[in-house]
């Protein structure tokens, strides 16, 4: 055997060893670079082991500004829709939150409704509003689903739903597409990750 | 065959990222587009040196990585909010640079690229030409033994070596058994230093 061949069959019994506690700026031990110093293809043999070993470390970095290049190419899109969004709470809610129950909603156990759903009637007050809808997990939170109206043009809000019972829902109302308020008249509301909150209803 | 450990750079950082990456995205359906913005800055340098491993060059990659951002945020609406996103968009990533190397093959590109065309070579010592020359050549081979990987065993080294994912997520994002990714993984190494050390023998 050459002494290539035996500095290799060195270098993978060595190598092999490596991988269970390969950490970041591994070095060759000397006795494998003995070697290398005088032999050029051994030595890129040890540099391609290394650099397997090093693994994370050997990262390959694109250029500074592709980040920002693909951000600007993302703000020609449109945006991505909402179907099935699913509500996320940022933290929980205290067990206290979960005690009366007062908010202004009316039911009416209806006649011709199936008796697993149970109507709703939702009131908001915001004079000046050009549009309102409540968005929330029934709907999939589509801020088109659910507009409500102000027939008399009084400022006064409201839609009448038909939901499933023995489900909470999250909701809040969107007015004029931008701007978010929960129900003032349910005291049951949990934090919505924005800063803002959700309001509960409970059937 | 080796225990499976913490994960790999980005560990316990990792819970509070997850973190950031949900309120970004539900940000970003919400209608604030600028959000997602913080997606692209966290997410382009993993999926940069992920798609490199993959492709010919640097701008390949590069465009490779756009797409594959781009197609996320058309598809965030399947994203389910309770899951984590890490492994969501790495399956993106993944079956886009695999069709991409696919149609690769089908070019039958022969040029061999060096592990980072970029990356001036690191040098020992003085950096004289024969250093400059042994660091490319070690580059160009750890790269040629990487491609005579199997692809399902290069896939495995690649997430959990280089991109220093836990077994767990490997198993998660390519849709294999644990037991599976961690026997990958030992074949993966064994063949990259076996091919390495058998290069120029006959």
């Amino acid at each position: 055997m050459t002494s290539c061949e035996i500095w290799t069959e060195k270098l993978q019994g060595w190598a092999h060893e490596q991988w269970e506690t390969a950490a970041p700026g591994i070095e060759p031990p000397d006795w494998l670079r003995e070697h290398t110093g005088q032999c050029p293809r051994c030595a890129a043999k040890l540099q391609a082991v290394l650099l397997l070993l090093r693994g994370s470390e050997s990262r390959p970095a694109p250029s500074p500004g592709l980040a920002g290049r693909i951000t600007a190419q993302l703000a020609l899109e449109g945006r991505p829709r909402s179907r099935s969004w699913r509500r996320w709470v940022a933290l929980p809610v205290a067990a206290a939150l979960v005690a009366a129950l007062t908010f202004f909603v009316t039911y009416r156990l209806g006649d011709a409704a199936p008796t697993d759903t149970v109507a709703v009637r939702l009131v908001l007050e915001a004079p000046g509003a050009r549009q309102v809808s409540v968005v929330g997990d029934w709907n999939g939170w589509d801020p088109t689903a659910d507009p409500l109206t102000d027939r008399d043009r009084d400022g006064l809000w409201e839609i009448e739903l038909r939901l499933r019972r023995g489900q909470e829902q999250q909701y809040q109302f969107l007015i004029d597409g931008e701007r978010w308020v929960p129900d003032p008249d349910s005291p049951l509301r949990v934090e919505d990750g924005f800063g803002g909150f959700n309001s509960i209803l409970q059937i | 065959m080796e225990a499976d450990r913490e994960p790999r750079p980005g560990g316990p950082e990792r819970h509070h990222e997850d973190g950031e990456d949900l309120l970004a995205i539900q940000a970003t359906l919400r209608g604030r587009k600028d959000a997602f913005s913080s997606i692209v800055d966290r997410y382009t340098p993993l999926l940069y040196s992920l798609a490199y491993r993959f492709l010919d060059s640097r701008e390949e990659a590069e465009e490779a990585v756009q797409e594959i951002l781009i197609k996320t945020y058309r598809s965030l609406q399947q994203f389910r909010l309770h899951s984590r996103f890490h492994p969501w968009i790495y399956t993106i990533a993944l079956n886009h640079l695999r069709s991409c190397q696919r149609k690769n093959r089908r070019t039958a590109r022969a040029r061999i690229i060096p592990f980072d065309e970029a990356k001036a070579p690191a040098a020992s010592g003085s950096s004289g030409p024969e250093e400059r020359v042994e660091a490319l050549e070690g580059e160009r081979l750890a790269a040629a033994a990487l491609r005579s990987l199997r692809p399902e065993y290069r896939e495995v080294f690649l997430l959990r070596q280089v991109q220093g994912m836990s077994v767990s997520e490997v198993s998660e994002i390519l849709d294999l058994p644990e037991g599976t990714v961690k026997t990958f993984l030992h074949r993966a190494r064994r063949h990259l230093i076996d091919s390495l050390s058998r290069e120029g023998f006959s």
